[in-house]
């Protein structure tokens, strides 16, 4: 399985999906069109769910989404839930910065939606 | 524009400093161009980190809405209102004394006029933690559009200012109605 790397945009974040299990999304996620962005971010998965890690860390340092992507993410973290318990058990780590209470509130969201293990981190700079 | 819409605007205008105002196409190269400036913009006007974000934020989902929902396909032109060429917008950005606003303006039909009163008396209606509610159950169990959008962005624009959404739907003729809105964050 071949890691997955695309550099940020002012637009979309940096993306670094590796088979060892450590996949991070970090920056700003405002696209107009969120679905073609993250289209190929859960085929990865989809390659990536035949022979994953014994843990996958999911490493989410976003400082801004549109609520197009929030939808988006929300797919993401579906299909996360999809492949835990099945080979690896997936942790996600959504860090917001000491401010910042909407970000909070958006990782709380996720939480309350999604059965997977929430690690909120806050930081003082994304 | 009526008188209404008129004097709201004028009274909007002397109360507070324009940062940005703008009438025309709203398409990627605009967005993307006047997002930018507002940025610096607002690193220059504002200390507090949260308010900035909160700003950004509002002007990206009030400028794709207006990407994603400005279907006006015809010049529309009648005696209370000026002509506004198809597929245009207004954007205003403002600065008060202890606020910002943001203002949009634009052409829609009809029928979307009864939705959008109903979705926006609705989020108008409800308090933060019925807000939250309605937002994580809107991002559960809804679906993208074709467009891409989530109707989600009336309801977290109301959640993350803790304000009501300021709005006016005026006819303009059988067809079409003007939508403005007005966002303060503070």
């Amino acid at each position: 399985m071949e890691n997955l790397k695309l550099d940020g945009s002012a637009k979309t974040p940096a993306i670094s999906f590796q088979s060892v299990g450590k996949l991070e999304l970090k920056g700003r996620s405002i696209p107009e069109n969120s679905v073609e962005f993250y289209k190929p971010l859960n085929e990865w998965i989809d390659g990536y769910s035949k022979k994953p890690a014994a843990v996958t860390d999911v490493d989410v340092k976003l400082e801004y989404f549109n609520t197009s992507s929030s939808k988006c993410i929300l797919d993401f973290f579906k299909k996360l839930e999809s492949i835990n318990g099945k080979g690896t058990e997936v942790k996600i780590n959504w860090y917001f910065e000491t401010d910042d209470e909407d970000m909070e509130e958006a990782g709380e969201d996720y939480q309350a939606i999604i059965s997977l293990p929430f690690k909120m981190i806050q930081v003082d700079e994304i | 524009m009526n008188a209404s819409s008129m004097y709201n605007f004028n009274h909007l205008m002397e109360e507070t400093e324009v940062l940005c105002s703008y009438k025309g196409i709203v398409n990627t190269e605009f967005i993307n161009d006047i997002l930018s400036l507002m940025e610096s913009k607002m690193d220059e006007l504002e200390q507090n980190n949260l308010v900035k974000k909160k700003v950004y934020y509002v002007m990206v989902e009030c400028l794709q809405n207006l990407y994603h929902h400005i279907d006006q396909s015809e010049h529309v032109s009648t005696e209370y209102f000026e002509d506004i060429p198809p597929k245009s917008a207004y954007f205003m950005v403002a600065k008060g004394n202890d606020s910002f606003h943001i203002k949009t303006g634009n052409v829609i039909d009809t029928e979307s006029a009864e939705t959008i009163i109903s979705k926006l008396e609705t989020i108008n209606q409800m308090d933060s933690i019925s807000l939250k509610r309605h937002y994580q159950d809107t991002l559960h169990s809804g679906q993208l559009s074709e467009k891409g959008t989530a109707g989600l962005g009336f309801i977290d624009i109301a959640r993350k200012t803790g304000n009501k959404l300021n709005y006016e739907i005026i006819p303009i003729n059988e067809r079409n109605h003007f939508f403005s809105l007005n966002v303060r964050i503070n």
